[in-house]
């Protein structure tokens, strides 16, 4: 049985694989914010990223931090192979429930 | 002469690296400093730019403590609908209770437990006390709305109010702090400690 993940999680994973090599607190903060539309608080992102790497969805390392950030180090986080896997069961998932209807849906008068 | 680089309020960078494990006060602080720094503050001016860090340091000790604000909210609504003494408590006043207290005292526990730092668990139940009593106000005001014009009217209920909070928050650290140290110092606090390093 496929992993469930939620909508937040997704749009989070979807931000790792988006951002690639970059993808570090702050860029995925603004990327899931821009993925959404919506602002999003960093508390949401952080602990989602917890969650994510407690399933095994996610990894992460440490780099070192630049000047304007005070020397602190940064964290990177990569999806896993099983991140993907539950991403692309997400999306089939989704899609295998809109199969058979046109998009957009027709309002009836 | 060297231009220091702005920083955000001091209160709230201390917050956050209170509400984070130790392995991520660095990672976590140093993303918001670098986006205070090199966006928000050139973009928004200094008090929106301290109010963005402010919302976002906020949100990370939100996610810690929102639990045992929804159970404290939820012993203030039942105060409402249960019998007056059904709650035992030592003083008449709200968020001393027994009830308040084991609320107190798991969330003491649990911010200790999880940063392995007894501060954690103080700053948690302080927060938890002041919400409670926040969530006090608001019910009983809903009760009786005659209650939002009393202090006005009668300027000593404001010291009467001030009292009550004081005696929330001290009951609030009192207890939070021997529930922080039981998670501290207790064995499950030590294993997750090392799971951590």
């Amino acid at each position: 049985v496929a992993e469930i993940i939620g909508h937040f999680e997704q749009a989070v994973l979807v931000a790792l694989i988006h951002l690639g090599r970059d993808a570090y607190g702050r860029a995925i903060l603004n990327e899931v914010q821009t993925r959404l539309d919506r602002d999003v608080s960093a508390g949401a992102v952080y602990a989602t990223l917890e969650r994510l790497e407690g399933k095994g969805f996610a990894a992460s390392h440490l780099a070192p931090g630049t000047a304007i950030r005070g020397g602190r180090a940064r964290r990177y986080f990569v999806p896993t192979g099983a991140g993907v896997r539950a991403l692309n069961d997400a999306r089939s998932a989704s899609d295998a429930l809109w199969h058979g209807l046109a998009w957009p849906l027709r309002v009836r008068a | 002469m060297i231009e220091t680089p702005p920083n955000p309020p001091r209160w709230a960078s201390a917050l956050l690296r209170v509400s984070l494990r130790p392995t991520e006060v660095e990672c976590v602080s140093g993303d918001l400093l670098e986006e205070y720094r090199e966006v928000k503050r050139p973009t928004l001016g200094r008090y929106r730019a301290d109010a963005w860090y402010i919302k976002h340091a906020l949100s990370v000790i939100w996610r810690l403590v929102w639990p045992f604000v929804v159970a404290a909210i939820g012993l203030r609504l039942l105060s409402f609908a249960f019998p007056r003494g059904w709650n035992a408590t030592l003083v008449p006043a709200p968020g001393v209770s027994l009830i308040d207290a084991a609320i107190l005292l798991l969330a003491g526990y649990y911010g200790a437990y999880r940063t392995g730092r007894v501060i954690t668990g103080i700053v948690l139940a302080g927060a938890v006390s002041v919400l409670s009593f926040i969530a006090f106000l608001v019910s009983a005001s809903i009760m009786m709305p005659s209650l939002l014009a009393a202090p006005f009217e009668k300027p000593f209920i404001f010291v009467i109010l001030l009292t009550l909070l004081a005696l929330g928050l001290a009951f609030g650290v009192v207890v939070g702090t021997v529930g922080a140290a039981f998670g501290r110092w207790l064995p499950p606090s030590k294993i997750h400690r090392i799971d951590v390093a």
